[in-house]
């Protein structure tokens, strides 16, 4: 080995790389199974299409006589679960208004200081909602009816949304990045706690929900009218 | 043999490239034949192996962690759907890299930053050095490495990208030039000829800096 493969080296191992994560439980968690037959390749594209929802700005319709998990590519902090049958939520879950679990009333400044990330402020708004249930703070604001929450996109899912079979996914984009939209029929947010387990004393309805990614910043639009004012409030935040 | 440990990194460091022995060989071909067929629990034990070296080289290339862990995450995903057509008698560790570095190049190239690797240096790494006695290197003679270190770090970050990975692949990654073949997606011979260039590259660029 030469003087410069032996400095190469030395280099390598004084590069600052940030340990790997544990992924391994989370990646295993979301594999689609694979029967022990081999599968043609058609096949093969067919899984993977129902296990990964690809950004196309088309509608996907899953089975709704199927579990499926679905995954939006560039999409982090968020697993969608379309299920046959929406689950009972518990009682005093509702739509918006109940138990929303924004978290407590903070002033903009403040808000910025709180998270790890830059906050995007909706046009006008003047205080901001803070909670620390996720991993960098979670800064939520209220637009009239319509609530806004932004965090730090994770690989590993920070919120679950369960969808019935008469809830509908678009796939979305919005200012070029990755995005869906989850309407017509109420659906199910759950916070997962640091261990992956659902809060169950956080599980409620929501409605009519755009979620998109900016810059890794995971935000969520919850309650405008329709597509087109969820989208038209997504690029106003600044 | 000269003997070096780094104590903050996940990674086997380059140098020390410990050729599996044949026992371990065999394991690894009898978890790839079961994650071919299905079994979610082998091809876990795959990933636990060699999912750290993919995320050294999707944090090399994305350049940010973040964006390294969904690559990694991603590249696990894919390497699955593919493993029916994965040759049984092939390593793992490099097919998973490459699927990495694709997937980081991807990101890299959505977060609009430029296509150099990423090479940041602990401030204070681990002390490896093996000579007459085991004592830690003195602080001048640290200063002094630190600042090869430096030195060294910048003249691989002024090499276009190709040369960056071949080297990376090599004495960052600590792959052979079997694996790092696989993982650029290169023939063996390429990686030869490209390393030997790279670091005649590398060598000029040291010496115009006075290094």
């Amino acid at each position: 080995m030469t003087e410069l493969e032996q400095r190469l080296n030395a280099l390598g191992a004084a590069l600052e790389v940030p340990p790997a994560p544990a992924l391994v439980p989370t990646v295993l968690a979301q594999l689609p199974a694979r029967r022990r037959r081999r599968r043609p390749a058609r096949r093969t594209l067919a899984l993977a299409l129902a296990a990964t929802l690809l950004v196309a700005g088309a509608a996907m319709a899953a089975p709704p006589t199927r579990h499926f998990v679905l995954r939006i590519l560039g999409l982090r902090g968020v697993q969608i679960e379309r299920v046959p049958r929406l689950p009972t939520p518990p009682a005093g879950a509702g739509t918006q208004g109940l138990r929303l679990g924004i978290g407590r009333p903070i002033s903009l400044a403040a808000a910025a200081r709180a998270v790890t990330f830059t906050p995007l402020i909706p046009p006008g708004t003047r205080a901001a909602y803070l909670a620390h249930d996720v991993t960098g703070g979670r800064i939520s604001f209220l637009v009239g009816p319509v609530l806004i929450t932004e965090f730090r996109g994770t690989a590993v899912p920070l919120i679950l949304k369960v969808l019935g079979p008469r809830a509908k996914l678009t796939s979305v984009r919005v200012n070029g990045s990755p995005g869906a939209y989850l309407s017509r029929a109420p659906h199910e947010v759950l916070f997962l706690g640091r261990n992956g387990q659902v809060e169950t004393d956080r599980v409620r309805l929501a409605r009519n929900v755009l979620l998109f990614d900016r810059r890794g910043l995971t935000v969520r639009i919850e309650g405008a009218r329709t597509l087109a004012q969820a989208l038209a409030l997504a690029r106003s935040l600044h | 043999m000269r003997r070096r440990r780094c104590m903050r990194l996940e990674v086997v460091p380059a140098q020390v490239t410990p050729t599996p022995s044949i026992s371990a060989q065999s394991e690894e071909q009898t978890l790839i034949a079961a994650a071919k067929a299905g079994d979610q629990r082998a091809y876990g034990q795959l990933l636990e192996r060699h999912h750290a070296v993919a995320f050294r080289a999707a944090y090399l290339v994305a350049g940010s962690a973040a964006d390294a862990e969904d690559a990694t995450q991603e590249a696990c995903m894919k390497a699955w759907l593919a493993m029916s057509r994965f040759r049984p008698d092939a390593p793992f560790r490099p097919w998973l890299v490459r699927i990495a570095i694709n997937e980081a190049r991807n990101r890299r190239r959505g977060a609009g930053r430029r296509a150099t690797l990423l090479l940041r240096l602990q401030e204070h790494p681990a002390h490896g050095h093996t000579g007459a006695s085991d004592s830690a290197p003195s602080a001048e003679a640290e200063a002094v490495a630190a600042a090869d270190r430096a030195q060294l770090s910048a003249a691989v970050g002024r090499l276009r990208e190709d040369d960056q990975l071949v080297i990376a692949a090599r004495y960052f990654l600590g792959l052979s030039e079997a694996e790092t073949a696989i993982a650029l997606g290169l023939r063996r011979g390429t990686v030869k000829s490209r390393l030997s260039r790279s670091l005649a590259r590398l060598q000029a660029q040291l010496e115009e800096g006075g290094a």
